[in-house]
């Protein structure tokens, strides 16, 4: 299949296996010219071409095997490699939950009170992902974000926030902090699942 | 532990952080500690499957917080409000 087309609008060539995908209807599948930026979902006269849709299907289906190989691979680990989490929250019953999920998904899990309690088990004991609330006395959890990816980067870091503060926070945790990932409070074990795998993808 | 141990004993503990937060709100008008105590309610009502108690949290947390942003304390009738809002976690927890 030819994966070099003519642009409709400019009518340059148009790679469409490293061209930009047209985000604007969910539904359908189209690039962007990366020469005119013209988007041709909506455009009268421009109708989807079918070898863009087919390739980019075929490109989307690649990229799905290629995640669920990968995820494969990252659970198919031996005993001696299962991900370490360790889990930072000032409170409790929070500890106590995130424990017990997380090791219900198959990881070992360290707790710590706070940001100097989970610096101290991060230099000795290494954990593979450290999931820590925001707000906590002593010690903002994305200060603790910050020093953790100091001692070691390979640590993936996730910081848990409550709703109102999420909008707020999350540009600055991930991108200044360096945070991997970001859950909101109450957190969904679905989602804390998918954040979980998601990460053991990244680092396989 | 298992799941519905979990929930019993957040249950148990709830009835404890109900009451130190009506003291809270009965004796000081300083809306920072409150909205905190409310704020951590919320974050872990959900996350115990209790989502009624975090909309509840949550409806008190905001009061808080615009209070905060006034710069002043609670009045009499907010403080009444949350006390009201303490009552509704309470029933809930039953």
């Amino acid at each position: 299949m030819n994966e070099t087309l003519p642009c409709p609008n400019c009518s340059s060539p148009v790679d469409i296996r490293t061209a930009r995908w047209c985000d604007c209807v969910a539904k359908k599948l189209s690039v962007v010219c990366p020469h005119c930026e013209a988007c041709f979902c909506h455009r009268r006269g421009y109708p989807m071409q079918k070898e863009w849709t087919l390739s980019l299907q075929e490109r989307r289906e690649q990229q799905a095997m290629e995640k669920f190989r990968r995820a494969v691979a990252a659970s198919a680990r031996t005993p001696e490699h299962v991900r370490t989490v360790l889990v930072v929250d000032d409170d409790e019953e929070i500890r106590l939950i995130a424990e017990y999920t997380v090791q219900h998904m198959g990881y070992r899990v360290l707790t710590a009170s706070d940001a100097n309690e989970a610096l101290e088990l991060v230099r000795r004991e290494r954990p593979d992902i450290v999931l820590t609330d925001a707000l906590m006395p002593k010690m903002d959890g994305r200060e603790l974000c910050k020093l953790i990816k100091l001692v070691d980067p390979a640590i993936q870091v996730v910081i848990m926030s409550a709703l109102y503060t999420a909008s707020r926070y999350r540009n600055e945790a991930m991108k200044t902090f360096q945070a991997d990932d970001y859950l909101v409070k109450p957190i969904s074990f679905g989602r804390l699942q998918e954040v979980l795998q998601d990460l053991a993808v990244r680092a396989a | 532990m298992n799941f519905q141990e979990l929930q019993e004993r957040f249950h148990v503990r709830l009835r404890t952080r109900l009451t130190d937060l009506t003291s809270l709100v009965e004796t000081g008008a300083q809306p920072e500690p409150i909205m905190r105590a409310f704020h951590s309610l919320a974050g872990i009502g959900g996350t115990y499957g209790f989502d009624a108690i975090t909309d509840e949290s949550r409806a008190c947390e905001r009061m808080c917080l615009a209070v905060m942003e006034e710069g002043r304390p609670l009045s009499r009738d907010e403080r009444l409000r949350l006390l009201e809002g303490i009552d509704r976690i309470g029933v809930l927890n039953r």
